[in-house]
C-alpha cells in the first residue's frame, strides 16, 4: 500500500485508512487518480506513496458504495482522464470515518500514555 | 436477467478502465520525472519502478474482481451457472453469432432445414458430385468459380454449403452437365432438376433424443401421482428441445467450417466432410452424456434435483471408509447414495408415513 521513504523509515497504512485519506483529499474538489496519489504524497511529506495497485481498487470500491462518483474529463495536459469527486453520501461517510479515526487515535494514545 | 447482463458488462469494462488508468498514471509520473531533468527512457523506468508495474495492475484487477476468478464468482453470485436458461441462451447466441458472421447465412439455414427455403422455379438446376455414403463430396472452390463462368447457367450460388444451385438459360440438363464436366475437369459432376434430400443434419440428433427419452423413461420409477408423469413429460420435452437446438448449433458450425475452406482436391474435400460429421456426432455424444449425468442427479420418482449433498469418508480410500456422497429428495421420496463403486437410490419412508401406512 505504501512504500519506504528515502530515509529508510517505513510506514504502513492501517486497514481502511486509505478510504479516509482519499475521501479527505477529494474534499478540495474533483481529482484524477494520479493527482490523488500526488496530493497524498505532498500532504504526508512523502510518508505515503500510494501505488496504483491499491489506489484504483480503493476508488472503484468507493464508487460502488456511492461515496465517490467518476467522470471522464481532460487533464491539465489535455489528456483523457477519469476524475473522481465526493458525493453527498461520501461527505457523510468522511465525517463518520474521521470521527472513528479520532476515537481510535484517542484510545491508542491513552494506552500508550498509561501503560 | 438485466441485472446479470449489467454485471457482465461492468466486468468487461473493468479491465479496460483499469488499463486506461494505469497508462495515464504512468505517463503523468514519467512526465513529472522528465520535468526534473531525467531523460525520457529513464523517466519512464523510474515511473514504472515507483508506481505501476503489470503485476500491480493484475493485483488491482484481482482485488476488484476483474479477473477470471472474479467472473466465475459473478456467475455464481447471479446463479447463472445453475440456471436452466443458460444452455438455451448460449445456444441461441451461438446460432445468432454464426448466422451474423457467416458470409452465406442462407446456406446455413437451408442446411439446417434440410431443404431449400424458397420454392424452386422449373429452370432451377442443382449441381453436385456423386459420392457413396458416408462421403459427401462437395464442389470445390475452383470448380465453383469455373461453374460461375458457364454461359448455360445464371445466378450460380452455393447450395447447402457444398453443392451449387443455378438457373438454366434454356439449355437441357444433359448439355449443362457436359458443359460443367468439361469446364471443371471433374467427370463426377451431376446436374439434376430436383435435389435429392439427404437429411443428415438432424438424423443422429433425433436418434440421440430418442435414446435420451428411453433412458429417462427407464430411469423414472412408476408413481401414483399423475403430476409426476406430467413432470417427466415436461423434462423430456425440455431436454429434447434443448438437444435439438444444440444439434442445430453444432451442424451450423460444421457447415460454416466447411464453407470457409477452399478445398484444393476432391479427396481432401471428400475426407474432410466425414471428419466434420464425426465432430458433429461427438458433440451429440457429449450432450447425451450431459443429460445422462443430469438424470443421475434427479429423484427417479419426481424428477426433482436431489438436494443437501454431503460427502463423508476418505476420498483417497478405495476399500475402507470409502468416500460416499448422499443427497436427498426435497419431496421425501428417498436418498441417493453414490460411492466409487455403487450408485443406489433408497426409498425411505418417514416415521410419520410409516405410522399412517401401518
Amino acid at each position: 500500500m505504501s512504500r519506504e521513504p528515502s530515509d529508510g523509515t517505513s510506514i504502513g497504512l492501517l486497514q481502511g485508512t486509505l478510504d479516509l485519506l482519499v475521501l479527505r483529499v477529494l474534499v478540495a474538489g474533483p481529482l484524477h487518480g494520479y493527482a490523488i496519489s500526488r496530493r497524498l504524497g505532498e500532504l504526508s511529506e512523502d510518508w505515503f506513496s500510494i501505488d496504483e495497485g491499491s489506489l484504483y481498487p480503493c476508488l472503484y470500491r468507493m464508487e460502488k458504495k456511492g461515496w465517490v462518483r467518476s467522470e471522464e474529463g481532460r487533464s491539465e495536459n489535455n489528456r483523457r482522464a477519469r476524475f473522481y469527486s465526493l458525493t453527498k453520501h461520501g461527505v457523510e461517510q468522511l465525517e463518520t470515518e474521521q470521527e472513528s479515526w479520532r476515537r481510535f487515535q484517542l484510545a491508542v494514545g491513552r494506552v500508550l500514555r498509561r501503560a | 436477467m438485466c441485472r446479470t447482463l449489467n454485471a457482465l458488462q461492468e466486468w468487461l469494462q473493468l479491465r479496460t478502465r483499469l488499463r486506461q488508468e494505469h497508462r495515464f498514471h504512468l505517463d503523468r509520473a514519467a512526465a513529472d520525472f522528465e520535468s526534473l531533468g531525467l531523460s525520457r527512457r529513464v523517466a519512464r523506468r523510474a515511473a514504472r519502478e515507483r508506481f505501476g508495474t503489470r503485476h500491480n495492475l493484475r493485483l488491482a484487477l484481482r482485488e476488484i474482481g476483474g479477473d477470471w476468478a472474479g467472473l466465475a464468482h459473478l456467475l455464481r453470485a447471479h446463479r447463472v451457472l445453475a440456471s436452466v436458461w443458460l444452455q438455451p441462451a448460449v445456444l441461441l447466441a451461438a446460432i445468432a453469432a454464426i448466422l451474423l458472421l457467416s458470409p452465406a447465412p442462407r446456406n446455413i439455414l437451408e442446411s439446417m432445414a434440410g431443404e431449400a427455403l424458397t420454392l424452386d422455379s422449373p429452370q432451377t438446376v442443382f449441381l453436385s458430385v456423386g459420392a457413396p455414403w458416408p462421403l459427401f463430396n462437395g464442389i470445390t472452390a475452383p470448380e465453383f468459380e469455373a461453374l460461375r463462368s458457364l454461359p448455360t447457367l445464371t445466378a450460380v450460388e452455393r447450395y447447402r454449403a457444398i453443392y451449387v444451385r443455378a438457373t438454366a438459360n434454356g439449355a437441357s440438363l444433359a448439355a449443362i452437365e457436359a458443359d460443367a464436366r468439361a469446364r471443371t475437369g471433374n467427370p463426377g459432376i451431376r446436374a439434376v432438376s430436383q435435389f435429392e434430400q439427404r437429411r443428415i443434419g438432424m438424423g443422429p440428433a433425433a436418434v440421440a433424443w430418442a435414446l435420451i427419452a428411453i433412458f429417462a423413461f427407464f430411469s423414472v420409477r412408476p408413481h401414483s401421482s399423475p403430476f409426476d408423469g406430467l413432470r417427466w413429460l415436461a423434462y423430456a420435452v425440455f431436454a429434447g428441445a434443448l438437444h435439438a437446438l444444440a444439434s442445430l448449433t453444432a451442424w451450423a458450425f460444421a457447415i460454416e467450417i466447411w464453407s470457409r475452406i477452399a478445398w484444393p482436391t476432391h479427396l481432401s474435400a471428400a475426407l474432410c466432410f466425414p471428419l466434420i460429421y464425426v465432430a458433429y456426432l461427438l458433440s451429440i455424444a457429449v450432450q447425451c452424456r450431459y443429460w445422462q449425468r443430469d438424470l443421475y442427479h434427479r429423484c427417479p420418482i419426481c424428477l426433482e434435483r436431489m438436494l443437501l449433498t454431503s460427502t463423508h469418508g476418505a476420498t483417497d480410500s478405495v476399500l475402507l471408509s470409502m468416500a460416499v456422497t448422499e443427497s436427498i429428495c426435497a419431496h421425501g421420496h428417498g436418498v441417493l447414495i453414490e460411492s466409487r463403486w455403487v450408485r443406489q437410490f433408497r426409498q425411505e419412508t418417514s416415521p410419520l408415513e410409516a405410522l399412517i401406512r401401518g
